[in-house]
């Protein structure tokens, strides 16, 4: 039979498929009564003759399952009407299958929002061809800890490696920029990268339009007049205007004042991944006169380094050549330039974890265990249903229906379940991924926004068919393989036949409690290490300072050098203290509160050794800033107008760590080291109180030297601080609107309180506390209903044993008490199993607790009496029903 | 129910029912007589065997029913021969004799 005329069939099958049905009735029934004719012609009654005709024909019904089975197009019609039969089943038990279907939608949810963020964050490979042979380069100093990282490199470095690293296949150069972009009337300060020429090819990108640099205008010593847009920006800016290309716009930078750019291109996205902010690519120019000299600022810029290895190079042997070269600059060509002082590197390593790598990594375990705990419990549920249902199932067995045919319900059974549940969890997950993408914003400004990707999605849906299978067959062959189902007499069984089902059933209990256990601990130690995070004080005035940060170097050339600028700041620094409430206005250079960390660096005591493992962060501020702060001056005293640039304060814990009891005031120190030869030391003027800039987390952080910086300094950037008790937008309203009249082009941000950037610090910590207590939450409730589900359970099925206990004069509270015991038993022995989980639990955490031990009792302490309770909770109902059988209505179902 | 099937005949019922249906049309209840009548007993084909196979070779299209009164005026399913079920049997009935023969010999000669 040719494919055509099989198909032909399998299509007309379905569609008469009633009139199939009924001939075959007919015909069997044919069969049948001509059979009873022959036997009535030989004398036997007409009853007898018709069951003895049936006796010869055998199974009627398992007969019309054969030829059903052998019809073009079967499976597809009995699966439709398995469908439409497990359909109305699974509405009739609409607790059951809805209690499920919401089980399993919040796992599945949780889960793929999760791995989504693990995903688009940490584990997707770079947008670059080969890679898996392309590594970022960082540089850091040997005489700093190794958790002193720095990605700046520079030029100098990208052709040193170039030249002479002869295992990498290929070196690109990136650096950040944030410029002043000018297209038309409109003047916008923006992002961008600089790129040199090889940049594009190392990524293999190809134009979304136009073309990429030749080689001569991304000339690092030329004019540098071509630019390449974001396809982001091209399609917001521009409308994704195809007559772009050719089409002007002007760049201003500190260095080469105003370039007017060509457009000759737009990048793809994918090359977003760098800085979802930037818009743009331009050529890296260097301004360094001679551009090949070697004793020109290795690890000053902020430039990355992107390489790619050759193949069969491992990343040792790669690091090892790359760290001679570094070696070799900084002895000997750092030393005889008098560039050493400057300079920290000479150690190499490649690809650092991202900052949110750990919570990623905890929160994608946490939402395993989910899962896991979601499997055991809807596993238990399945499997109460399906032993409710043996009857049934039986029944169908004895009619004829193969252990194929009960499989293939079950299949259609969960995959109903399964279908729903995912549906409702993958748009659970999209409303999740959107939550955190506003959060993400806040947290790490830089990411691209999680999106739910194709390859998140496929295992998704293949973690969810696998559980749709074990679902659906594991509890059925479970009961098969006991025989339970082999019986139709079976709705009478003893306590011992369901015994192994049993046995599962606890196991799959306990395991759950573990599971839960874990995940509690988890999340305790979180919220403990929030609340003391929280408790910390900043050492400053939080809710009194509105912060605004200025870096205008864009328009620096508009302002006649040195003195301009240092004019420029005086006039902000007295147009701010006209703004109404403002008591006093604080300048500091760096942006203390901003998302991007700072690192410590090495110091020197004046007349003490050497000691590369003290470390000190640095805040050049004006004298007014300990005042604006609320920081007290501890000892000594505060900046003054006859300091000087050399004058320093400390901070509490400097004084503490690195001069315990010795009065520090007065002390000399260079915040180098080395110490630049010739230059005079710093001298210690006073100790200020300890404040945490760098987040609540770092109260034990690396101390604070605050240098010396009068508001008639020169600088083109630097963070406003303002004391104030108005509330903190109208402030930043009005802080606008002075910094317009001076001049519109000063562009003002991060602007807002400090109590709201304080806040913003712990947004990736809170998000991860409550992400992992939900998780724990719903581990917990699972546990409540695996408990009482099988609790439960266990009660219908011993309930003739109950009632003959009853009956013989067992006291009904000792019935209920054994419940109740039972369910304690299962959670103690949970806890046991979860504890030992928990030291897998410790590793995941380290980092991520905060004056909090893993092992902390009270944690553990308020984790066990919370499962004791629930298990009581759970065993109780349970527990009840069994004392209040009845012994006679009990027994009388024999 | 499946261990009440004789699988011995599993291949052969196919070519005696083809075979019986070689001399005119018959219902299903009718071809299980006519082989047991034929074999004198000896091969009791039950329903459960029977109608698959009928079922299979209508879907090979070697047998066409049809819905027609037998003499008692019941209405039954008549199977007959198609040109290709002529076609099959010619082949089988080749097949079986040289292989009976075959058969015969090796009986024969040992």
């Amino acid at each position: 039979m040719s494919w055509r005329h099989r198909a032909r069939k399998a299509i007309s099958d379905l569609f008469h498929h009633d009139r199939i049905e009924r001939e075959m009735d007919e015909e069997i029934e044919s069969f049948l009564d001509m059979s009873a004719e022959e036997q009535e012609r030989a004398g036997t009654t007409p009853r007898e003759a018709c069951r003895a005709a049936r006796a010869r024909f055998g199974g009627v019904e398992a007969v019309k399952e054969d030829l059903r089975d052998m019809r073009v197009g079967a499976a597809l019609y009995s699966v439709a009407r398995d469908l439409r039969h497990s359909a109305r089943f699974l509405w009739k038990d609409r607790v059951f299958s809805f209690g499920v279907v919401t089980i399993l939608a919040l796992c599945i949810g949780a889960n793929t929002a999760v791995l989504s963020g693990l995903y688009s964050l940490i584990l997707r490979p770079l947008p670059v061809a080969n890679a898996d042979r392309v590594v970022q380069l960082f540089n850091f100093s040997k005489d700093a800890p190794s958790n002193s990282f720095y990605s700046a490199s520079s030029w100098n470095q990208y052709r040193d490696l170039k030249q002479r690293a002869d295992l990498l296949e290929a070196v690109t150069l990136r650096q950040s920029v944030t410029e002043l972009l000018t297209r038309g009337s409109e003047v916008q300060l923006v992002r961008g990268h600089k790129v040199t020429a090889d940049f594009f090819d190392f990524m293999g990108a190809k134009p979304v339009l136009g073309r990429f640099f030749t080689p001569e205008e991304a000339d690092p010593a030329g004019p540098g007049d071509v630019i390449i847009l974001t396809q982001s920006a091209w399609e917001s800016d521009y409308g994704a205007d195809r007559g772009v290309i050719g089409s002007q716009l002007r760049i201003d930078d500190m260095n080469a004042g105003a370039i007017h750019c060509t457009i000759i291109g737009v990048a793809p996205r994918n090359l977003e991944t760098f800085d979802a902010e930037a818009k743009y690519f331009a050529p890296f120019r260097f301004f360094n006169k001679d551009i090949s000299n070697p004793a020109t600022a290795r690890y000053l810029s902020e430039i990355d380094l992107w390489l790619r290895l050759r193949e069969g190079v491992g990343r040792q042997a790669a690091l090892s050549q790359i760290r001679a070269i570094e070696r070799h600059w900084y002895e000997e060509v750092a030393d005889a330039s008098g560039r050493r002082g400057y300079e920290r590197g000479g150690e190499v390593a490649f690809d650092l974890p991202h900052p949110l790598e750990k919570s990623l990594y905890l929160l994608e375990a946490g939402s395993l265990m989910i899962l896991l705990a979601c499997c055991f419990n809807v596993a238990i549920l399945v499997l109460g249903r399906v032993q409710k249902r043996d009857h049934e199932l039986s029944i169908r067995s004895a009619l004829g229906a193969g252990k194929w045919t009960l499989r293939r319900l079950m299949l259609v059974e969960s995959a109903q379940l399964i279908g729903a549940a995912t549906v409702a969890g993958l748009a659970l997950a999209c409303v999740g991924i959107h939550l955190a993408n506003q959060y993400l914003a806040v947290i790490s400004p830089k990411s691209l926004p999680v999106e739910l990707d194709s390859a998140v999605l496929a295992a998704t849906l293949v973690v969810t068919g696998g559980v749709m299978i074990v679902m659906g067959l594991v509890p059925f062959e479970v009961l098969w393989k006991t025989g339970l189902l082999h019986r139709p007499d079976n709705a009478q069984q003893t306590a011992s036949q369901g015994s192994f089902a049993r046995s599962l059933n606890d196991g799959m209990t306990v395991a759950q409690i573990a599971v839960a256990f874990v995940l509690v601990i988890g999340a305790g130690l979180l919220v403990r290490s929030f609340q003391n995070v929280i408790a910390v004080d900043p050492g400053f005035a939080a809710r009194q300072i509105v912060q605004g940060r200025l870096d205008w170097r864009t328009i620096y050339p508009f302002y006649k050098g040195r003195t301009g600028a240092a004019a420029l700041k005086r006039r902000i620094h007295d147009a701010m203290l006209e703004i109404p409430g403002v008591e006093s206005v604080g300048f500091s250079m760096a942006a203390m509160l901003g998302a991007d960390g700072r690192t410590a660096i090495p110091f020197q005591l004046h007349g003490e050794p050497k000691d590369p493992s003290r470390l000190r962060l640095g805040h050049m501020v004006s004298p007014d800033f300990f005042e604006t702060m609320g920081i007290p001056i501890l000892e000594g005293r505060g900046f003054n107008s006859s300091d000087d640039i050399n004058s320093v304060i400390i901070d509490e814990s400097f004084a503490r760590r690195y001069f315990k009891d010795r009065n520090p005031i007065g002390a000399e120190m260079s915040i180098e080291d080395p110490h630049p030869t010739g230059e005079p030391w710093e001298r210690i003027v006073g100790v200020s109180g300890r404040a945490n800039f760098q987040g609540l987390e770092q109260r034990d952080g690396a101390p604070i030297v605050y240098i010396y910086n009068p508001v008639d300094h020169s600088d083109w950037e630097y963070t406003i601080f303002l004391r104030t008790s108005r509330p903190a937008g109208a402030v930043v309203r009005d802080m606008r609107v002075k910094l317009r009249e001076i001049d519109p082009r000063l562009p003002l941000s991060d602007a807002g309180s400090l109590d709201e950037a304080l806040d913003n610090q712990l947004v990736a910590r809170r998000l991860m506390t409550v992400l992992l207590a939900s998780f724990a939450a719903l581990a917990l409730l699972l546990s409540l209903i695996g408990v009482y589900a099988v609790l439960t359970n266990n009660v219908l099925r011993r309930r003739r044993e109950f009632g003959i206990r009853i009956a013989l004069g067992a006291p009904r509270p000792r019935v209920c008490l054994g419940i109740l015991a039972s369910g304690l038993m299962k959670a103690l022995v949970g806890l046991a199993l979860g504890s030992m989980g928990t030291i897998a639990l410790g590793r995941l955490l380290t980092g991520l607790l905060f004056d909090v031990a893993s092992l902390d009792p009270l944690t553990y302490a308020a984790a066990i009496s919370v499962f004791l309770l629930t298990a009581a909770v759970a065993s109780a109902l349970p527990a009840w029903r069994a004392a209040a059988v009845d012994p006679i209505r009990a027994l009388r179902l024999e | 129910m499946a261990e009440k099937r004789n699988d011995l005949l599993h291949g052969t019922l196919n070519f005696l029912v083809l075979r019986i249906l070689r001399l005119e049309p018959l219902h299903g209840y009718g071809i299980q007589q006519r082989l047991s009548q034929v074999t004198q007993g000896a091969l009791d084909v039950n329903a459960g065997s029977l109608f698959p196979a009928l079922y299979r070779l209508e879907r090979q299209g070697l047998l066409t029913a049809r819905w027609r009164d037998t003499e008692t005026g019941r209405r039954a399913k008549f199977y007959s021969l198609t040109a290709a079920g002529r076609k099959r049997l010619k082949e089988e009935t080749l097949t079986w004799e040289r292989a009976s023969e075959a058969i015969a010999r090796v009986v024969a000669a040992t």
